[in-house]
């Protein structure tokens, strides 16, 4: 490998690993901020409300707050498989990608099913407070 | 920048013990407190996972992963099986009919030949 070749890659690996580094802590940053509004909010409700449901939209939030820490992450992920020099790495990043992609996968589901829990409640409690039918029309 | 997620990822453990305990003690059910603490130790999970990566840190949030994964559903298996109020399923023509049936609720939809729908019947009488 001529020397020019060789600055190149290595400019290419600090470039990518720069990014890399970039990518995850805004993912890492989203993923803190999340936990620490969840905990206000979880806080505040659980001082002023007494039932279960009130947690549930914080819960939602909370939980989109995490799937877009982890798309960051995967990012990153897809980022260091540029630079990836030895099997253990590989096989390490293949690990932490499953495990990303599968938390990604339930989230969005569990997130899909609040959400309709969360329509189906309000949708019950809006037609309980709805009038009852006035008199027939003559 | 591993010490920093190392320091990120115990303070949000910390929370989500708070956290657990506030809504435990706020509505006195576990199935209530334990998606919230689970939910933010998931996030401790991932900030532990976004530090140095090694295989036992990887296998212990696997483990975290499938751990909460296994409760969460266990919950929703059990809060389904267990029976509703009646409120979940209160008959839609009980609203939304016209206010000539409404007024006279026995003649529904069965004076019209309509076969009557499951749940329809608005309100039966004692």
């Amino acid at each position: 490998m001529t020397g020019e070749g060789f600055d190149s890659e290595e400019a290419l690996q600090s470039a990518v690993s720069l990014l890399v580094t970039v990518v995850e802590a805004c993912g890492a940053v989203v993923i803190i901020v999340g936990a620490l509004w969840a905990f206000v909010r979880f806080v505040g409700v659980g001082l002023r409300r007494r039932d279960a449901s009130a947690f549930v939209p914080v819960r939602l939030v909370l939980g989109r707050f995490l799937a877009l820490g982890l798309e960051f992450q995967l990012a990153s992920d897809v980022l260091r498989t540029a630079v990836a020099p030895s099997w253990e790495q590989l096989g390490q990043l293949a690990a932490i990608a499953a495990i990303r992609t599968a938390l990604n996968y339930f989230l969005s589901r569990e997130i899909a099913e609040e959400r309709r829990q969360v329509a189906e409640d309000q949708d019950a409690s809006g037609r309980a407070t709805q009038p009852g039918p006035g008199p027939a029309p003559a | 920048m591993n010490d920093a997620l190392d320091l990120a990822a115990l303070t949000v453990s910390a929370v989500a013990l708070v956290s657990g305990v506030v809504v435990l003690i706020s509505t006195r059910r576990l199935s209530a407190a334990l998606p919230v603490l689970l939910d933010l130790l998931t996030a401790a999970g991932l900030l532990r996972l976004a530090a140095d990566p090694s295989w036992q840190r990887i296998a212990s949030a696997a483990a975290i992963v499938a751990l909460r994964h296994l409760l969460v559903h266990g919950l929703r298996v059990e809060a389904t099986t267990r029976p509703t109020s009646t409120k979940a399923h209160q008959p839609a023509s009980a609203t939304t009919n016209h206010p000539a049936t409404t007024a006279v609720p026995t003649r529904s939809s069965t004076a019209t030949g309509e076969a009557p729908r499951s749940g329809a019947r608005p309100r039966s009488r004692p």
